[in-house]
Formats: structure tokens, sequence, C-alpha cells
């Protein structure tokens, strides 16, 4: 099946619905003209009463014939039904002379219009079809001529009838059948213009998530934002947002900025580069928002780079926190590598709190260290009491 | 895995899609049908206007009827084939003024062979616009002139009782077409809007097995937007620093928002995107895949599996269909070969028989994996058994 379009079972499907639909047409309105035809030629002394009970019982069986017709289509039923409805017509002319009054010329009138002239609406879809229409058309008008023996002032009117309800017929089958290509048409190409969409969309999405690292340094900057970028020099925050704007809008306008530095921190994600520099930048990039920050321990951590991406991340997420938080303006980071795990514990002076009431909405700290620090397989220990300080142990198997 | 979210959200992506989709432009057959009606009572007007007792009447019926039409014809074709709810009222009041004019012209004149012809016409013109309005409206407006026309009838009786025969026919030569004309109408609607919703979930056949939605990319660049505008304005100094407390704030839900971007990931599989975008879809599956097994269906898996539960829950009568989908869970199959993975896909439709279902679905069904169908009293349940490449090998 061809993405997007409509395969050739489906529009199968939809043309038999369409057909459903055109004799479904033919079966109100036949039924409506039987209907009608049936109340005329019920009407006190319109007819004597065994004429009478003849044309309803011809009347039902058209009725009949109507509901076999657009319930199981085949073209004998179609026959079978107009030769009923032509029987009906002359049932009401013979007995009268050829001569109507009012009620039995209306239900003349409905049948020929209506009965037999419902029809027309499946009948416009192949020359053979529309040929048939007209030789059925024909014969009908014929039909009445030949049985209005002499001067009947009710045929004309009679005629004027059965033509407009052929019309109405007509028109009801082929809005119906040149309505339905194009609207498939159409609907293909919606279809079509979506799976691109949708394939832009994918694209677009990816794109996005591509950038990642860049959204790192968004965060962080939003982060201190958010705290109305108290505690940092203005001047090092305006040059900050000025370069994380740049890079969102080059991302917008279709690049994948990977940045290497981003004002005063460096970030990478590629494992091969000296971690010194990398703990470096991180330790200036604190230092200049007034944390200082102790390393001791390992200067060299063996992970590859997507942990690592996530380890020195999480770190820096907790460093902030003990900026944010703590009271205290310095930080002591141990980096420990047993051979099979890396171990980083950071520990303040400050504040503390206890771990037990921290909201469980707060995003923060679950979603920048626990997650991010998980999402790569390792775990996260945080110890605190209040005013007893704070350590966070981050763990990560190589 | 069902998420109530995604269905709030979901787009009205196919709104715009679907106002150009309307009958509207395919109604010009419906038009000169309506014509046809209103021709046919012009000229049996023709034909008896000097017997009205007072001609006024009956002539300025016509008059109103005709200016009214050809006004209306002008106002759609200015405004792209479309006639808006007040055009239409406005179209229905001078069509009612019609009706009661026509009306008390024929009951004055309390002679036989006289009938109604203009208020005959107005139902020409509903027929015109049943294309261009909701049917829902239309048909109201012909069933009240269908109750117009019969009251007048009823209320001067004819000294022939003859003539009911003709008031009968000219009653439903201008009740009935407008009024199958509706029923048309809003089938052929919904066949158009349920070929539409079809067509525009067959693109998560193709997509990646674990996608994102539409909506979710389009959001997360927004946020990008906003917090590109934020730190431009900080860089050139329009926002003083510290920040003011609101967009202190405003800066913390997007970094909120854009950490859930970040961290969402690709939870949601195609099958559950192609549920969740559908119109038709959405209101009747629930779908249960814990495991996300549907990922590992391959195309002609996942095309039969979607049109199968498409055609399933797509029923031609109206009543409500449901359906639970439950995928899972998985076992690993022992045997030579690649090792596979083998699930059941269980669908259990609510209020269905066997014999409500399309032929065409089993054949779908048949792609997507061996399957036995059991009839319950209250629901039919089919059960697939799919093979998968197992992922692990991948």
């Amino acid at each position: 099946m061809t993405p997007s379009r409509l395969s050739p079972e489906e529009r199968d499907r939809f043309s038999w619905q369409l057909a459903r639909l055109l004799y479904r047409t033919t079966r109100l309105f036949g039924l409506t003209g039987t209907a009608v035809a049936a109340i005329c030629v019920s009407m006190p002394d319109a007819m004597t009463l065994p004429n009478t009970l003849v044309c309803l019982a011809l009347l039902s069986a058209l009725a009949t014939t109507q509901l076999l017709m657009t319930h199981r289509p085949n073209p004998l039923w179609m026959i079978f039904s107009f030769s009923i409805g032509l029987c009906v017509i002359a049932a009401v002319y013979m007995p009268a002379n050829g001569q109507l009054n009012v009620a039995t010329g209306s239900a003349i009138a409905a049948v020929g219009a209506w009965g037999i002239g419902s029809m027309a609406t499946v009948l416009v879809s192949s020359w053979g079809q529309l040929i048939c229409l007209v030789l059925a058309f024909a014969a009908t008008v014929a039909y009445l001529l030949v049985l209005s023996i002499g001067n009947n002032p009710r045929t004309s009117a009679l005629l004027v009838f059965v033509l407009c309800g052929w019309a109405i017929s007509i028109l009801f089958g082929t809005w119906l059948r040149s309505s339905f290509p194009r609207v498939m048409r159409r609907i293909s190409s919606i279809g079509r213009a979506h799976n691109v969409e949708r394939r832009a969309s994918e694209t677009e999405a990816q794109r996005h998530r591509d950038a990642r690292l860049l959204h790192d340094t968004v965060l962080a900057t939003l982060t201190l934002l958010a705290h109305s970028g108290v505690g940092v020099p203005d001047a090092a925050l305006r040059s900050q947002a000025e370069s994380d704007g740049l890079l969102l809008k080059r991302l917008r306008l279709g690049e994948t900025p990977q940045p290497r530095s981003s004002g005063e921190y460096t970030l990478t994600n590629t494992a091969e580069l000296a971690l010194g520099g990398t703990l470096e930048a991180l330790r200036g990039r604190f230092n200049s928002m007034g944390l200082d920050i102790d390393w001791h321990g390992s200067g060299q951590i063996g992970l590859p780079g997507a942990k690592l991406e996530a380890f020195i991340l999480a770190l820096s997420e907790c460093l902030e926190n003990v900026r944010r938080h703590s009271g205290v303006t310095d930080a002591h980071v141990t980096l420990s590598d047993d051979g099979s795990i890396v171990r980083g514990v950071v520990t303040d002076a400050g504040s503390g709190f206890d771990p037990a009431t921290v909201p469980h909405g707060k995003l923060g700290f679950a979603d920048s260290v626990v997650a991010r620090v998980r999402d790569a397989g390792g775990s996260v220990r945080v110890f605190s009491a209040p005013s007893a300080g704070t350590t966070v142990v981050l763990e990560m198997p190589k | 895995m069902t998420d109530t979210r995604d269905r709030s959200d979901r787009p009205d992506r196919t709104a715009s899609a679907r106002a150009t989709l309307g009958t509207s432009q395919l109604g010009a057959s419906l038009t000169i049908a309506g014509g046809v009606v209103l021709f046919n009572g012009l000229w049996r007007y023709s034909l008896h206007v000097t017997e009205y007792p007072q001609p006024m009447l009956a002539a300025s019926a016509w008059l109103l009827l005709v200016t009214a039409s050809i006004i209306t014809v002008l106002t759609v074709r200015a405004n792209g084939y479309r006639l808006g709810d007040l055009p239409f009222t406005l179209l229905l009041l001078c069509l009612g003024i019609v009706v009661v004019l026509d009306l008390a012209a024929v009951s004055r004149a309390g002679v036989d062979g006289l009938y109604p012809t203009a208020a005959i016409g107005v139902g020409g013109v509903l027929l015109a616009v049943v294309t261009l309005h909701s049917t829902w409206d239309v048909a109201l407006a012909a069933g009240l002139l269908g109750v117009a026309i019969a009251v007048t009838f009823i209320s001067n009786p004819d000294v022939d009782t003859l003539n009911a025969g003709t008031e009968v026919l000219l009653t439903s030569f201008a009740v009935m077409p407008p009024l199958i004309a509706c029923i048309i109408v809003s089938s052929y609607r919904r066949m158009v809007l349920m070929a539409l919703d079809r067509v525009l979930i067959q693109s998560t056949v193709m997509a990646p097995a674990f996608g994102v939605s539409m909506l979710e990319s389009e959001e997360l660049a927004s946020v990008d937007l906003e917090v590109e505008q934020l730190f431009d304005d900080i860089a050139s100094g329009r926002e003083p620093l510290p920040l003011e407390p609101d967009r202190a704030e405003r800066a913390g839900e997007l970094s909120t928002v854009l950490r859930r971007h970040l961290i969402a990931g690709r939870n949601y599989t195609w099958l559950h995107h192609a549920i969740a975008e559908s119109d038709f879809l959405s209101v009747s599956v629930e779908l249960r895949d814990d495991q996300a097994l549907a990922a590992l269906l391959d195309q002609r898996q996942r095309d039969g599996l979607l049109s199968a539960l498409w055609l399933m829950m797509y029923g031609e009568q109206r009543t409500a269909r449901n359906a639970i989908v439950t995928l899972g869970p998985s076992v690993a199959t022992s045997g030579p070969g690649s090792p596979r993975l083998r699930f059941p896909i269980q669908i259990e439709a609510r209020g269905m028989r066997r014999v409500d279902v399309e032929p065409a679905t089993w054949q779908h069904l048949s792609r997507a994996g061996r399957y036995v169908d059991t009839t319950t009293p209250r629901a039919l349940m089919v059960v697939i058994e799919c093979t998968v490449d197992s992922p692990i090998d991948r």
C-alpha cells in the first residue's frame, strides 16, 4: 500500500459506498413517489373500489421491487421495477378511458416522476447507462401520450411534472458522480502533504534533540534568570544570554550548532578531550559566579562519551545547587575511579536541608541530576540535614 | 500507554483541510435541481396568473422569491461558495415571507384549482442551499415549510375532495427533495471525513517506531523561540538586571518545559500516535501496550493492524463502537534461525458481532499475523499472534 494514498482496496471501498449512496437516493425518491401515488388513488371517489385495490396491489409490488433493486443492485430488478411502474400507470388510465381526474392525475405524476424516474440517479455513470436512461425516459413520455386518449387538459401539466422528476433524479446522480473523484483526488493530495509534514516534523524534532548540548547551556542560563540573575555580574549574564540567543537563532534557522564554548564555560561531549580542561572550565565558570571549587582526586575519568556527558552535567547541576541554596561560597568535589565505577562527591558546609521535605514535584534536582544520571545507568545519593551541610554522591559504572 | 494529554491537545490540523473539502463547490448540480423545482412553480404560476382575486399577493411573493434567490446566488459566489449564518438567516426570513404571502394568496382565493406556487418554489431554494449550510438547519426549514403548506390545505377544505391528491403531490414535491438531499449530503460528508481521517493516519505506518507527535516538536520550537527572545532582550539591555519577578518566574517555567521536552524521550509508539491523531479512533479505541510492542511490528504488519482496526470501528450504522487493543505479553520463540519474539494482539470490540465486520477486515488482520476470532454475547474478540524479529538481535 502506498503510504498516505488511498490504496486500490480503499478506493474500491469508497466507490462502493458511493454506489450505496446513489441507490439510497433512488430508494428514497422512489418510495416517496409510490407513497404519494398510493395516497392519491385511495382518495374517496378517485376510482372504483376494485380498481383502487388493483392499483394499491401494483403499488406495493412497485415498492417491493424498489427495495430489492436498491439493496441488491441488479439490472433485472430495475427492468422489473420499471415495468411494474408502467403497469400502475396503465391501471390508472385504462378504467377511466384515458380521462384523468385531479387525484388520479396526481397519482400518475407521482409514479412517472419519482416512482420510476428515481432510477435516473443510478443511470448516469456510463454511456450505456445514459442510453438506457434516455430510452426509458422517451418510453415513459410516449407511453403517457398514447394512454391519454383525446383532448386531456391535464396531460401537459403531467408531462412537465414527469420531466421535473427525472431531471431532479439525474442531477442528484451527476452531483454525486462528479464530486466523488474530485474529492478523492483532493484527499489523496492532502494525505501526501500530511506525510511530508510528518517527516519534516520528525526531522525537526530530531534536530532539536540533537542540539542537546545547546539546550543544556540554555537551561543553565535560564536557571540563573529564574533567580533574577542574582549573584552573577550583569555583564557576564548579558554576554551569556547573547551567545546562547545566537545559538538558538542558528538552530531556528536550520543549523545544528554544537557549542564548544558558550560564554565562560566550555561544553563538550567528546570523551577524547582532556578532562582536566573541562573541569577547569567548570571551575572557572562557578568562580565567576562566586563559588570556589576545590578539586580532589583523579584528574582523569575513564567514561564513554554519553556517560561522561551525563556525569559532568549532573556534577555542574549539583554545584549550581550549592551556589544557589547553600549560602556558602566554597564547595568540595572529590573524584575517584576504582576501575569499575566512577564516583563524584560534592560536599558543602552550607545550610543543608531535609531531603524528605523537598516537594516531589520539584523538577530541578530530580530531573537535572537524578534522571540524567539514571538515564546513563548511574545512581545518586543525597545526604543532608538542616544546618549540617550537604553531600551528593554520584556513581557511574563504566 | 493510554494518554489523555495527547487527546485533549490533538491539533486541529485537519480543520482547514476539511473546510476546503466541503461539498459546497460541488453543489452546482443540486442548485440546478433546485432551479427545476423553482421553474416548475413559476410555470404553474404563469398558467393561473389571471385567476388570483388579489394578484398582488402572489406576484409580490414571486418577486421576493426571485430577488432573494438571485441575491443569494451572488452572495455565495462572492464569498467563495459559503453561506454564513447571517445570510442564511436572512434568506430564511425572506423565504418565510414568501411562503406567508403565497399561501395567503391561495387561501383567500376560495376557489379550487389554485395551488401554491411560490411556496413550492421555496423548496427548490432550500434544495439549492443544502450543500452550503448545516443540513440540520435546512432539514428543519424544509419541515417547517411542509407543515405550513399542510396546515393551509387542511384549514381551507376543498369543495372537491379529490384536490387533496394534488395537494399531497405538491407538498411532497416541495419538501421531499430538500429532505432527501439533507440525508444524502450528510452521509456524503461523513464518508469524506472518514476517507480523510484514514489517509491522514496512514502516514504513521511509515513513521519511525517511536516518534514524537507532530505537536510536540512544534511546542519545543516555540519554547526555543521564546527563550531566544528573552535572551535577546537581556543581551541588548532592554530587560533590566536583576530581572523583574514575573519575567524571572517565566524563565523558570520555560526551563521546566524545556527540561520536560528533553527528558520526555520517545515513549510513544507509532500506533499510539495513529490513534491519538485520528479524530475517529481516538474516541473509540483504548490502547494497552505497556511494553511498547507495537514498535516491533514491520510495515506490512502495521498497515494490516491499522487498516483492520479502522474498518472494525467504522460501521455503517452510527451505533457507538469501541475497542480495547492489548499487546503482549511477549515470549521469545525457540527454534532454528534468528531469535524471534512472539506476542498476541487482542482486540476486544464491544457491541459488535462477527457479521458486522466487513470482509476486507479479515484480509488486513491476516497481514498482521495469524488470528483467531471468538464472539461473546457482548463483544467480538480477535487475537492476532504476531511474530517479530527480536529487538536484541538488531
